[in-house]
């Protein structure tokens, strides 16, 4: 499936949840307290997603087919606290992709009007 | 500083509650490691006032994240019997109090047609898909006109001019027709919450949650001022006949107007206060019910549940 495919338009634009979500799991499976921190690294701070606004996004995306559980990855420090480990789909990896062409067509668009000129 | 990080571990644990069950049995352990963990990574690096910078974002994200799990709910469960019955009981409960306010704030006919045909329309235009209360109100609506209506034809002493059946209770005295009013209110209320309770049947078989009801906010402020015209009505009725303010508020029956002219001023801004407090209050309470408590079913068909 393209990122083109008018499926994936349909559900265009994401959340900023869900499409946080998406990125940070766009590099490798990852537990919720790691997502949240790529997430507010990813944002420079800007973005903390507290533990009911992540699990809560989570629970939707699954059945959605955007992101699966998985095992942990070989190597992961494993401690005694509950983790669940999350990837994304091919469905998720599509989805994220197009997200990212409409926010790429939009900075382009915002660009050519100059708006980010001496924006900083 | 070890104390309140163990009191903010229960406290979190404990606030879980607030979540629906099925996602706090999924999630819960998860929640509160997350919780944790942050703890730990906020002691850890000595940034100052860890406890408030900590709980302040953690409670805005716990009561909004609670929020839009129990109103996007996944109770894809069917509706329980009790659950089912509790919910006719209350419904009979809620609108007997307004039946019982309706007499003794003495409104009008004309106050309930409206109230009827304005609630009825809003639902469909802003409701949409909600047919059960369209539906419900057709039931509804006749039983209101019948039991202000019959009393009328069976009171000797009561006239058919459009002032006795916009204000009933003006020319209606004794006990006979009170008993009748309230009998035959009675009567409605309960076949009303008997009807309503029915409209739901398809919710103890069908998957349902709640839902969220587009236009809600909108829904509200026309039901206030629904709820400020069904108590204002009487008052603008009654200074149009009788041009006075004195005699506001026509006597009920259970009040002699001979009581009500004497308290006069007083009686009437009592009353006048009363009627938009109630009136308010009434739209309120309908408008925020309407919003909450919708249902929806698997296939998208939807019942409010108030």
């Amino acid at each position: 499936m393209a990122a083109s495919d008018p499926a994936l338009q349909e559900l265009l634009p994401l959340t900023p949840a869900v499409f946080h979500v998406l990125l940070a799991l766009s590099s490798g499976p990852r537990h919720g307290y790691a997502i949240m921190k790529d997430v507010e690294a990813l944002t420079e701070g800007q973005m903390v997603m507290g533990p009911g606004t992540l699990y809560g996004t989570i629970k939707r995306m699954l059945p959605a087919d955007l992101i699966e559980e998985t095992e942990a990855p070989a190597g992961e420090d494993l401690d005694d606290r509950p983790r669940r480990f999350y990837q994304l789909t091919d469905h998720g990896r599509h989805l994220l992709a197009a997200e990212a062409i409409r926010l790429e067509r939009l900075v382009r668009a915002a660009r050519a009007r100059q708006v980010l000129r001496g924006a900083g | 500083m070890n104390h309140l990080v163990k009191l903010s571990r229960r406290l979190y644990r404990a606030l879980l509650v607030l979540y629906p069950v099925e996602f706090r049995r999924d999630y819960g352990p998860l929640l509160a490691a997350f919780f944790e963990e942050r703890w730990a990574e906020w002691l850890a690096s000595g940034r100052r006032w860890p406890l408030l910078r900590l709980w302040w974002p953690t409670i805005i994200d716990l009561v909004v994240s609670a929020l839009v799990e129990r109103l996007d709910g996944n109770r894809r469960n069917t509706m329980s019997w009790r659950f089912w019955l509790l919910w006719i009981l209350a419904s009979i409960a809620g609108w007997l109090t307004a039946g019982l306010l309706t007499y003794i704030l003495v409104l009008p006919i004309v106050t309930l047609l409206i109230g009827g045909a304005l609630v009825s329309a809003l639902h469909t235009l802003i409701l949409q898909r909600i047919t059960a209360p369209v539906q419900w109100w057709r039931y509804a609506l006749p039983l209101n006109v019948a039991s202000w209506l019959l009393p009328l034809a069976f009171y000797p002493g009561a006239s058919w001019s459009p002032a006795a059946i916009l204000l009933p209770w003006q020319r209606l005295s004794g006990l006979v027709p009170i008993i009748a009013i309230l009998a035959l209110s009675l009567f409605s209320i309960l076949l009303m919450g008997i009807v309503q309770g029915f409209a739901l049947r398809p919710l103890l078989r069908s998957p349902w949650r709640w839902a969220p009801v587009p236009g809600a906010t909108l829904l509200v402020a026309v039901a206030v001022v629904a709820g400020l015209s069904y108590s204002l009505l009487p008052l603008v009725a009654n200074l149009a006949q009788s041009g006075t303010f004195s005699m506001a508020l026509p006597s009920s029956g259970f009040i002699s107007p001979t009581v009500v002219r004497e308290l006069g001023m007083v009686w009437t801004g009592l009353n006048l206060f009363i009627v938009i407090v109630a009136g308010a209050g009434y739209g309120v309470v309908t408008g925020a019910a309407f919003v909450t408590l919708t249902a929806s079913d698997g296939n998208g068909k939807r019942w409010v549940l108030a």
